[in-house]
Protein backbone atom coordinates (compact mmCIF):
# COMPACT_ATOMS: atom_id res chain seq x y z
CA UNK A 1 0.00 0.00 0.00
CA UNK A 2 1.48 3.31 -1.05
CA UNK A 3 2.00 6.00 1.57
CA UNK A 4 -1.11 8.02 2.30
CA UNK A 5 -0.69 11.76 1.84
CA UNK A 6 0.18 13.48 5.11
CA UNK A 7 -2.05 16.45 4.28
CA UNK A 8 -5.08 14.18 4.00
CA UNK A 9 -4.77 13.13 7.67
CA UNK A 10 -8.00 14.11 9.43
CA UNK A 11 -7.20 12.97 12.95
CA UNK A 12 -5.26 10.44 14.99
CA UNK A 13 -5.71 8.73 18.34
CA UNK A 14 -3.43 6.78 20.67
CA UNK A 15 -5.06 4.02 22.72
CA UNK A 16 -3.96 1.52 25.33
CA UNK A 17 -4.09 -2.26 24.90
CA UNK A 18 -7.28 -2.69 26.89
CA UNK A 19 -10.85 -3.65 26.01
CA UNK A 20 -12.34 -0.33 27.17
CA UNK A 21 -10.23 1.55 24.64
CA UNK A 22 -11.87 -0.32 21.75
CA UNK A 23 -15.13 1.49 22.46
CA UNK A 24 -13.21 4.74 22.94
CA UNK A 25 -11.71 4.27 19.46
CA UNK A 26 -15.01 3.51 17.70
CA UNK A 27 -16.56 6.50 19.50
CA UNK A 28 -13.75 8.71 18.20
CA UNK A 29 -14.37 7.39 14.67
CA UNK A 30 -18.13 7.96 15.01
CA UNK A 31 -17.51 11.60 15.93
CA UNK A 32 -15.28 12.00 12.84
CA UNK A 33 -18.06 10.46 10.73
CA UNK A 34 -20.44 13.15 12.01
CA UNK A 35 -17.97 15.97 11.38
CA UNK A 36 -17.03 14.73 7.91
CA UNK A 37 -20.54 13.72 6.79
CA UNK A 38 -19.73 10.13 5.84
CA UNK A 39 -22.53 7.94 4.53
CA UNK A 40 -24.10 5.44 6.95
CA UNK A 41 -22.50 2.59 5.00
CA UNK A 42 -19.00 4.11 5.20
CA UNK A 43 -19.36 4.85 8.89
CA UNK A 44 -20.66 1.36 9.68
CA UNK A 45 -17.94 -0.36 7.62
CA UNK A 46 -15.13 1.57 9.32
CA UNK A 47 -16.49 1.36 12.88
CA UNK A 48 -17.05 -2.37 12.44
CA UNK A 49 -13.63 -3.01 10.90
CA UNK A 50 -11.79 -0.90 13.47
CA UNK A 51 -13.60 -2.72 16.28
CA UNK A 52 -12.65 -6.12 14.84
CA UNK A 53 -9.03 -5.21 14.06
CA UNK A 54 -8.45 -3.52 17.41
CA UNK A 55 -10.07 -6.43 19.27
CA UNK A 56 -7.47 -8.73 17.69
CA UNK A 57 -4.59 -6.40 18.62
CA UNK A 58 -5.76 -5.86 22.21
CA UNK A 59 -6.64 -9.54 22.80
CA UNK A 60 -3.69 -11.27 21.12
CA UNK A 61 -1.11 -8.75 19.89
CA UNK A 62 0.77 -8.39 23.16
CA UNK A 63 0.07 -11.85 24.64
CA UNK A 64 3.63 -13.17 24.16
CA UNK A 65 5.30 -9.82 23.73
CA UNK A 66 7.55 -7.96 26.13
CA UNK A 67 7.08 -4.69 24.22
CA UNK A 68 5.38 -1.76 25.94
CA UNK A 69 2.18 -1.50 23.84
CA UNK A 70 1.95 1.43 21.43
CA UNK A 71 -1.29 1.57 19.44
CA UNK A 72 -2.10 4.46 17.14
CA UNK A 73 -5.07 4.99 14.84
CA UNK A 74 -4.98 7.46 11.96
CA UNK A 75 -7.85 8.55 9.75
CA UNK A 76 -7.35 9.91 6.22
CA UNK A 77 -9.59 11.59 3.68
CA UNK A 78 -9.02 10.01 0.24
CA UNK A 79 -10.18 11.13 -3.23
CA UNK A 80 -13.69 10.27 -4.47
CA UNK A 81 -15.26 10.22 -1.01
CA UNK A 82 -13.21 7.30 0.25
CA UNK A 83 -11.92 7.16 3.81
CA UNK A 84 -8.90 5.25 5.14
CA UNK A 85 -8.27 4.18 8.71
CA UNK A 86 -4.79 2.95 9.59
CA UNK A 87 -4.16 0.91 12.70
CA UNK A 88 -0.51 0.84 13.81
CA UNK A 89 0.71 -1.33 16.70
CA UNK A 90 4.00 -2.72 17.94
CA UNK A 91 2.55 -6.10 18.91
CA UNK A 92 3.47 -9.45 17.42
CA UNK A 93 3.40 -9.65 13.63
CA UNK A 94 -0.10 -10.60 12.49
CA UNK A 95 -1.42 -10.31 8.95
CA UNK A 96 -5.21 -10.74 8.97
CA UNK A 97 -5.32 -10.69 5.16
CA UNK A 98 -3.81 -14.21 5.20
CA UNK A 99 -6.69 -15.65 7.26
CA UNK A 100 -8.77 -17.88 5.02
CA UNK A 101 -12.49 -17.33 4.56
CA UNK A 102 -14.49 -19.60 6.88
CA UNK A 103 -16.78 -22.12 5.23
CA UNK A 104 -20.47 -21.37 5.77
CA UNK A 105 -21.71 -24.29 7.88
CA UNK A 106 -24.56 -26.52 6.73
CA UNK A 107 -26.29 -26.55 10.11
CA UNK A 108 -26.33 -24.68 13.37
CA UNK A 109 -24.61 -27.63 15.07
CA UNK A 110 -21.61 -27.15 12.76
CA UNK A 111 -21.56 -23.37 13.08
CA UNK A 112 -18.38 -21.88 14.47
CA UNK A 113 -19.13 -19.47 17.29
CA UNK A 114 -16.08 -17.26 16.70
CA UNK A 115 -13.65 -16.24 13.98
CA UNK A 116 -15.94 -13.87 12.10
CA UNK A 117 -13.94 -10.66 12.53
CA UNK A 118 -11.73 -10.86 9.44
CA UNK A 119 -14.67 -12.16 7.39
CA UNK A 120 -16.62 -9.02 8.31
CA UNK A 121 -13.73 -6.68 7.49
CA UNK A 122 -13.40 -8.27 4.04
CA UNK A 123 -17.12 -7.99 3.42
CA UNK A 124 -17.53 -4.37 4.46
CA UNK A 125 -14.29 -2.81 3.19
CA UNK A 126 -13.16 -1.91 -0.28
CA UNK A 127 -9.54 -2.59 0.70
CA UNK A 128 -7.90 -4.40 3.61
CA UNK A 129 -4.10 -4.10 3.37
CA UNK A 130 -1.31 -5.14 5.72
CA UNK A 131 2.38 -4.29 6.00
CA UNK A 132 5.00 -5.05 8.65
CA UNK A 133 7.13 -1.93 9.06
CA UNK A 134 10.05 -2.47 11.46
CA UNK A 135 8.51 -3.64 14.73
CA UNK A 136 5.03 -2.44 13.76
CA UNK A 137 1.90 -3.87 12.14
CA UNK A 138 0.28 -1.40 9.76
CA UNK A 139 -3.27 -2.38 8.86
CA UNK A 140 -5.11 -0.12 6.40
CA UNK A 141 -8.90 -0.16 6.14
CA UNK A 142 -10.48 1.67 3.20
CA UNK A 143 -14.21 2.22 2.74
CA UNK A 144 -16.53 4.56 0.92
CA UNK A 145 -16.36 3.52 -2.72
CA UNK A 146 -19.20 5.50 -4.29
CA UNK A 147 -22.10 3.36 -5.59
CA UNK B 1 -26.80 -1.33 26.11
CA UNK B 2 -29.99 -2.70 27.63
CA UNK B 3 -31.80 -6.02 27.41
CA UNK B 4 -35.42 -6.71 28.20
CA UNK B 5 -36.99 -10.18 28.30
CA UNK B 6 -40.74 -10.54 28.06
CA UNK B 7 -42.46 -13.95 28.32
CA UNK B 8 -45.09 -14.35 25.59
CA UNK B 9 -46.23 -17.89 26.26
CA UNK B 10 -45.01 -21.27 27.50
CA UNK B 11 -41.31 -21.42 26.62
CA UNK B 12 -41.64 -18.41 24.29
CA UNK B 13 -39.74 -15.23 25.15
CA UNK B 14 -39.31 -11.91 23.37
CA UNK B 15 -35.89 -10.35 23.92
CA UNK B 16 -35.39 -6.69 23.01
CA UNK B 17 -31.79 -5.54 22.62
CA UNK B 18 -31.34 -1.79 22.89
CA UNK B 19 -27.97 -0.30 22.02
CA UNK B 20 -24.75 -1.10 20.19
CA UNK B 21 -23.89 -4.80 20.23
CA UNK B 22 -20.15 -4.18 20.28
CA UNK B 23 -17.56 -5.52 22.69
CA UNK B 24 -18.69 -3.36 25.62
CA UNK B 25 -22.42 -3.69 24.82
CA UNK B 26 -22.21 -7.49 24.58
CA UNK B 27 -20.51 -7.66 27.99
CA UNK B 28 -23.48 -5.84 29.55
CA UNK B 29 -26.20 -8.11 28.15
CA UNK B 30 -24.40 -11.46 27.83
CA UNK B 31 -25.40 -12.95 31.20
CA UNK B 32 -29.10 -12.16 30.88
CA UNK B 33 -29.21 -13.17 27.21
CA UNK B 34 -27.67 -16.57 28.00
CA UNK B 35 -29.96 -17.10 31.00
CA UNK B 36 -32.99 -16.27 28.85
CA UNK B 37 -31.93 -18.74 26.14
CA UNK B 38 -31.25 -21.39 28.81
CA UNK B 39 -34.71 -21.00 30.32
CA UNK B 40 -36.74 -20.68 27.09
CA UNK B 41 -37.49 -22.97 24.18
CA UNK B 42 -38.16 -20.39 21.49
CA UNK B 43 -36.50 -16.95 21.63
CA UNK B 44 -37.56 -14.04 19.47
CA UNK B 45 -34.91 -11.32 19.33
CA UNK B 46 -36.08 -7.82 18.39
CA UNK B 47 -33.16 -5.91 16.85
CA UNK B 48 -35.05 -2.73 15.95
CA UNK B 49 -33.01 -0.76 18.50
CA UNK B 50 -29.65 -2.34 17.69
CA UNK B 51 -27.94 0.04 15.23
CA UNK B 52 -24.55 -1.71 15.33
CA UNK B 53 -23.36 -5.30 15.61
CA UNK B 54 -19.80 -6.64 15.60
CA UNK B 55 -18.54 -10.25 15.62
CA UNK B 56 -18.97 -10.36 19.40
CA UNK B 57 -22.72 -9.98 18.76
CA UNK B 58 -22.65 -12.83 16.23
CA UNK B 59 -20.94 -14.93 18.88
CA UNK B 60 -23.67 -14.10 21.40
CA UNK B 61 -26.51 -14.94 18.98
CA UNK B 62 -24.93 -18.18 17.73
CA UNK B 63 -24.17 -19.41 21.26
CA UNK B 64 -27.80 -18.84 22.21
CA UNK B 65 -29.16 -20.37 19.00
CA UNK B 66 -26.99 -23.48 19.37
CA UNK B 67 -28.20 -24.04 22.92
CA UNK B 68 -31.83 -23.64 21.84
CA UNK B 69 -31.37 -26.03 18.92
CA UNK B 70 -29.82 -28.69 21.18
CA UNK B 71 -33.05 -28.89 23.14
CA UNK B 72 -35.28 -28.77 20.05
CA UNK B 73 -36.01 -25.03 20.24
CA UNK B 74 -35.19 -22.16 17.95
CA UNK B 75 -34.21 -18.50 17.70
CA UNK B 76 -35.91 -15.90 15.51
CA UNK B 77 -34.48 -12.46 14.72
CA UNK B 78 -36.58 -9.54 13.57
CA UNK B 79 -36.57 -5.88 12.52
CA UNK B 80 -32.83 -5.64 11.72
CA UNK B 81 -31.15 -2.43 10.63
CA UNK B 82 -29.96 -2.93 6.98
CA UNK B 83 -26.27 -2.76 7.98
CA UNK B 84 -26.84 -5.20 10.85
CA UNK B 85 -28.61 -7.55 8.43
CA UNK B 86 -25.53 -7.31 6.19
CA UNK B 87 -23.42 -8.46 9.17
CA UNK B 88 -25.77 -11.42 9.70
CA UNK B 89 -25.61 -12.37 6.02
CA UNK B 90 -21.82 -11.90 5.73
CA UNK B 91 -21.29 -14.33 8.61
CA UNK B 92 -23.86 -16.86 7.39
CA UNK B 93 -26.12 -16.41 10.42
CA UNK B 94 -29.16 -16.03 8.12
CA UNK B 95 -28.68 -19.64 6.99
CA UNK B 96 -28.82 -20.89 10.57
CA UNK B 97 -31.28 -18.58 12.31
CA UNK B 98 -34.57 -17.30 10.85
CA UNK B 99 -34.60 -13.54 10.10
CA UNK B 100 -38.00 -11.86 9.83
CA UNK B 101 -38.76 -8.36 8.57
CA UNK B 102 -41.17 -7.49 11.36
CA UNK B 103 -41.93 -8.50 14.91
CA UNK B 104 -45.40 -9.72 13.84
CA UNK B 105 -43.93 -12.05 11.23
CA UNK B 106 -41.44 -13.35 13.77
CA UNK B 107 -44.23 -13.85 16.30
CA UNK B 108 -46.28 -15.84 13.82
CA UNK B 109 -43.31 -18.09 13.01
CA UNK B 110 -42.12 -18.35 16.62
CA UNK B 111 -45.63 -19.03 17.88
CA UNK B 112 -46.11 -21.93 15.50
CA UNK B 113 -42.69 -23.42 16.27
CA UNK B 114 -43.27 -23.23 20.03
CA UNK B 115 -46.63 -24.93 19.67
CA UNK B 116 -48.55 -22.14 21.38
Amino acid sequence: MSALLAESLISSLNVDARIDDITKATGWLGALAEDEGWSQATRFALELSLEEALTNVVSYGFQDSTAVPRIRIECYRLPEGRVAVRLIDNGMAFDPTTISEPVVPASIEDAKIGGHGVQLMRNFLETLAYAREGDENHLTLIAGKPD
Amino acid sequence: MKIESQPLGPGLVLVSLDGRLDISGAALVETQFKATCDAANVVLVDLSHTPFMASIGIRLLLTGAKGLRRKGGSMHLCACDPQVEKVLIATGVHQLVAIHATRDEALAAAGSSSGT
